[in-house]
C-alpha cells in the first residue's frame, strides 16, 4: 500500500524491545547529566507541548475527515442503479422497504455513495428485520446496476406492560398492553391495552377495567413526522380518605366514587435530529363522575370537614393540548452506561378548548449517565419534577405513587392501592394527589451479561432517592414550617433488568413490593 | 464540518483511553519499527478483519476501514501521537477488479488488483507507515503502538438515527402523561442491537526504543 522496497528507513536505528505489560510497568532506565536534566525538561513542558501538538493534530484530522467525507460520493465505479430487488420480506410490502431506500431506480452515482452505503441501515431502522443485507450485481448494460436487499423479518409484536398484582383493597388486578408496529406489513402499528380489577374493597367500591386502542405510523411517507391516534376508556372505583391517620391505609378508612372517562388522544412528532423530537398533542375526553354532593373527611380527633375530589360532579369534559421535547444522547436506549436525556412536557386545558376544566401542567425529567471504571459499570442522576396549577381533574394531578416507586403506580389511569407513603420530615400528612412533586435518584448499574439472541442483556442495580409531593394550597399558604408541608420521603430498589427482543423486564424489589402492596 | 471536528476530537482524547481499556479484547502484536528521515515508521498487519468476509468484499459495495495509530509512552495515560488512516475497498463488478483506496498521513493512493486475496491483504497491511515525528520519540524510553482498526464503522448521526428508529415508536409512553412520567413500570420498545461497526480489531505492539546513533 506504501511505498516499499526502498527501504530508505534506518532499520537498525530503532531496535525492538521485549513484550510487556506497559499498563503496570513503569520503571525507567536510569538517567544521569544531561539525559535527567531533558527529562526535567519534558516534564515541566511536555503538557504543554502535548496539549499544543494535538490542537494542531485535530485540526489536520478534521481537515482530513472533512475532505474524505466529502470524497465517499466520488470514491468507485460509476453506476446507475437499474432495478431494486427485494427478497425475504414474507408479510412487510416491498413498497414500503423500497419507499425507506435513500436511492431510487435511474439515480447515478459512485459505488462510494453514503446513500448506497446507508441503504443497509435505513431498512434496519424500520424496525421489522432481524437483519438487512444489501448488495449489487450486474445489470442489463455496463455500468448499470441491480440493488438487491434481502431482508429476514422478526416478530413486531411488542410487550409493552404487563399488568398482575394484588393490593389491600384490589385482591387482583391483571392486565397487558401490546402493540404490533407492522400490521399485515403495511408499517403501520396498532396497539391494544386493557387493566381489570377484582371489586374495590372499599364502600362503594366496584371492579376497574380501562381500555385503550392506538393506531400509528412511525413515519408518515419520506417524512419525519410520525402520527398516533389512541381512544381509551376507563371505569374507576376511586377510592378516597374519609377518616382516619393519613398513614393508616387501611381499607375501613376508604370510600369509593365511580368516574367513567371515554376519551381520544392524537399526537404528531417531530424528529428534528437523531437526537431531538417534538411532539404536539391533543386530547379530548368526556368525564362522568357520580361522587357524593359533599365528600367530607373525618379526623382522628372527630373533626369533620369537606375535600376536594377534583373532579365535578355528572358530566364534564376534559381538552387540552400539550407541547412535548425529548432530547436523548443515551449511549443505549435500555441498559444505558453514558449520555443524557432530557424531556419536556407542558399540557394546558381549557374551556376555551371545549373543556370543563383550566389548567396547566409541566413536567420535566433530566437523566445523564456516567461510565465508571470499566464499561461494564454506570452511575446515573435521575430529576423530575412537576408542576400542576389551576384546577386540574384529579386523574391530570400528581400522584403518590408515580413518584415513590416503592408505591404501586396508577395502572392506565386506575387507582388499585390505598397503601400509605413512608416519609420522613413531615406530620404525616402526605397528600396522594398533588400539584408540586418532584423526585431526585441516583443509580448504579453493572453489565451482568450481554447477549446476541432473544436477551440482549442483563443488568444489576442499585439506587436510591428522595420524593416529595406536596399541594400548593398546603406549601403556599400555610400554618406550617415549609419542611412540614412539603415532607420528604426515600425510596431505595434493587434488582435485575433484561433487555429482551420484545421489551424491558426489570425484576427489582421496588417492582415486587408495588405489586404486592399490602400495609 | 463541525461534526468532523467534532469527531476527530474525541478521537482524540477519549478514544486512545477506550481503545486500551477494554475488557480481554487487545491483542499483543509483534511489529516491526524503523527510523526513516523525520518519521518513526511501522510495518504490522490486520488481516483478521477481513477474515471470512471474501463475500461481503464481493458485494459491489465498498468496505471501509478506518485507523486509528497511538504511540504511547509506556506508563502514560495519553498518547504522544495519533494518525488516522482510512482505507476503502471496492470490487468493480464490469471491469472485475478490486479498487482500494488509501487515505493517510502519505496522502491519498488508489490501487488496482485483479485478485481478491491480494486486495484484502493489501487492504489490511500497514508497511513502513509513519506513526509519530521522530522528534516526540526520546532516546531511552519505552514506548509502544497501539491499534484499533474498524470495519465499516458508522457514523455517530447514523448509529444514533437507526438506532432511535429502533428504539422509540410513535407512542411515546414516556412523553404522555404524567405517571408515565414519574413511574417506575417504565417499557422501551426495544429492538436488534446496532453495533457501531461490523467488526472491530484492537493491537498493542512490543515495547520499543531509540537508541543513540
Amino acid at each position: 500500500v506504501y511505498p516499499s522496497g526502498d527501504k530508505h528507513a534506518d532499520a537498525a536505528a530503532i531496535e525492538t524491545g521485549k513484550l510487556g505489560n506497559w499498563e503496570t510497568e513503569n520503571t525507567e532506565p536510569g538517567m544521569k547529566g544531561p539525559e535527567a536534566f531533558r527529562s526535567l525538561f519534558s516534564v515541566l513542558c511536555f503538557p504543554i507541548f502535548q496539549f499544543l501538538s494535538f490542537i494542531s493534530v485535530t485540526i489536520c484530522l478534521s481537515s482530513q475527515l472533512a475532505a474524505e467525507e466529502a470524497d465517499d460520493a466520488g470514491f468507485g465505479p460509476s453506476v446507475v442503479v437499474e432495478r431494486i430487488e427485494i427478497a425475504g420480506n414474507k408479510s412487510t410490502s416491498g413498497a414500503l422497504i423500497e419507499n425507506a431506500l435513500p436511492v431510487r431506480v435511474g439515480q447515478s452515482m459512485r459505488v462510494g455513495d453514503p446513500r448506497l452505503v446507508e441503504a443497509k441501515y435505513r431498512v434496519l431502522g424500520l424496525g421489522y428485520f432481524k437483519s438487512v443485507e444489501t448488495r449489487l450485481g450486474r445489470g442489463s448494460r455496463h455500468g448499470h446496476v441491480i440493488l438487491y436487499v434481502d431482508v429476514e423479518e422478526r416478530g413486531t409484536i411488542t410487550l409493552e406492560q404487563l399488568y398482575i398484582g394484588t393490593t389491600e383493597i384490589t385482591p387482583f388486578w391483571g392486565g397487558l398492553d401490546v402493540t404490533e408496529r407492522n400490521f399485515f406489513g403495511t408499517g403501520v402499528s396498532i396497539g391494544a391495552a386493557f387493566v381489570a380489577t377484582a371489586r374495590t374493597r372499599v364502600p362503594a367500591g366496584e371492579h376497574q377495567k380501562a381500555f385503550e386502542l392506538r393506531l400509528g405510523k412511525a413515519a408518515l411517507g419520506d417524512s419525519r413526522l410520525g402520527l398516533e391516534v389512541a381512544t381509551y376508556f376507563i371505569d374507576a372505583s376511586e377510592p378516597y380518605r374519609v377518616r382516619g391517620e393519613y398513614d393508616d391505609g387501611g381499607r375501613e378508612n376508604f370510600d369509593a366514587f365511580s368516574i367513567r372517562r371515554i376519551g381520544t388522544r392524537v399526537t404528531a412528532l417531530w424528529t428534528l435530529d437523531p437526537w431531538q423530537r417534538v411532539g404536539l398533542t391533543g386530547r379530548f375526553e368526556h368525564v362522568e363522575t357520580e361522587r357524593p354532593l359533599l365528600p367530607t373527611y373525618t379526623d382522628p380527633a372527630g373533626r369533620e370537614g369537606y375535600i376536594d375530589l377534583y373532579l365535578r360532579p355528572g358530566r364534564t369534559r376534559v381538552a387540552s393540548g400539550a407541547i412535548l421535547y425529548d432530547r436523548d444522547t443515551r449511549s443505549e436506549p435500555v441498559l444505558t452506561t453514558s449520555g443524557n436525556r432530557l424531556r419536556l412536557r407542558g399540557e394546558v386545558g381549557s374551556e376555551l378548548l371545549g373543556g370543563s376544566y383550566e389548567f396547566g401542567t409541566i413536567l420535566a425529567k433530566y437523566e445523564h449517565w456516567w461510565p465508571i471504571f470499566t464499561e461494564r459499570q454506570a452511575v446515573s442522576l435521575h430529576l423530575t419534577g412537576g408542576l400542576v396549577v389551576g384546577n386540574a381533574p384529579r386523574f391530570d394531578r400528581l400522584y403518590v405513587g408515580d413518584l415513590n416507586r416503592l408505591l404501586t403506580p396508577r395502572l392506565m389511569g386506575l387507582v388499585v392501592s390505598t397503601v400509605p407513603a413512608r416519609h420522613f420530615g413531615s406530620n404525616g400528612a402526605v397528600e396522594t394527589y398533588g400539584e408540586i412533586g418532584a423526585v431526585v435518584g441516583g443509580e448504579y448499574s453493572y453489565r451482568l451479561f450481554a447477549g446476541k439472541n432473544f436477551v440482549y442483556g442483563g443488568n444489576l442495580f442499585a439506587g436510591f432517592g428522595f420524593w416529595s409531593l406536596a399541594s400548593s394550597d398546603r406549601s403556599i399558604i400555610r400554618d406550617e414550617p415549609l419542611a412540614k408541608a412539603l415532607p420528604i420521603g426515600m425510596y431505595a430498589d434493587a434488582g435485575l433488568r433484561l433487555d429482551t427482543e420484545i421489551g424491558i423486564f426489570e425484576l427489582s424489589i421496588a417492582n415486587a413490593i408495588g405489586r404486592v402492596a399490602y400495609q | 464540518m463541525m461534526a468532523t471536528r467534532y469527531i476527530a476530537l474525541v478521537l482524540l482524547f477519549v478514544a486512545p483511553r477506550l481503545a486500551l481499556a477494554q475488557d480481554g479484547k487487545i491483542v499483543d502484536r509483534r511489529m516491526s519499527f524503523y527510523e526513516g528521515k523525520e518519521e518513526l515508521l511501522v510495518d504490522t498487519t490486520f488481516s483478521e478483519l477481513l477474515e471470512g468476509r471474501g463475500k461481503s468484499v464481493q458485494s459491489g459495495l465498498p468496505t471501509s476501514i478506518v485507523l486509528r495509530l497511538y504511540v504511547y509512552e509506556r506508563g502514560k495515560d495519553l498518547p504522544i501521537a495519533l494518525r488516522l488512516v482510512t482505507i476503502r475497498l471496492v470490487y468493480d463488478l464490469w471491469d472485475e477488479v478490486y479498487l482500494v483506496r488509501v487515505d493517510g498521513p502519505l496522502g491519498q493512493r488508489t490501487i488496482k488488483y485483479k485478485d481478491q486475496a491480494e486486495a484484502m491483504r493489501a487492504a489490511t497491511r500497514l508497511e513502513l507507515f509513519p506513526i509519530a515525528t521522530l522528534s516526540r520519540i526520546e532516546i531511552g524510553k519505552r514506548y509502544f503502538l497501539a491499534m484499533v482498526a474498524e470495519l465499516n464503522p458508522l457514523s455517530p448521526e447514523l448509529h444514533a438515527e437507526v438506532r432511535g428508529w429502533l428504539s422509540k415508536p410513535t407512542r411515546d409512553r414516556e412523553l404522555g402523561m404524567s405517571s408515565a412520567f414519574f413511574g417506575s413500570f417504565v417499557s422501551v420498545f426495544s429492538n436488534i442491537k446496532l453495533p457501531p461497526a461490523d467488526a472491530v480489531v484492537r493491537l498493542r505492539s512490543q515495547l520499543f526504543y531509540r537508541v543513540k546513533r
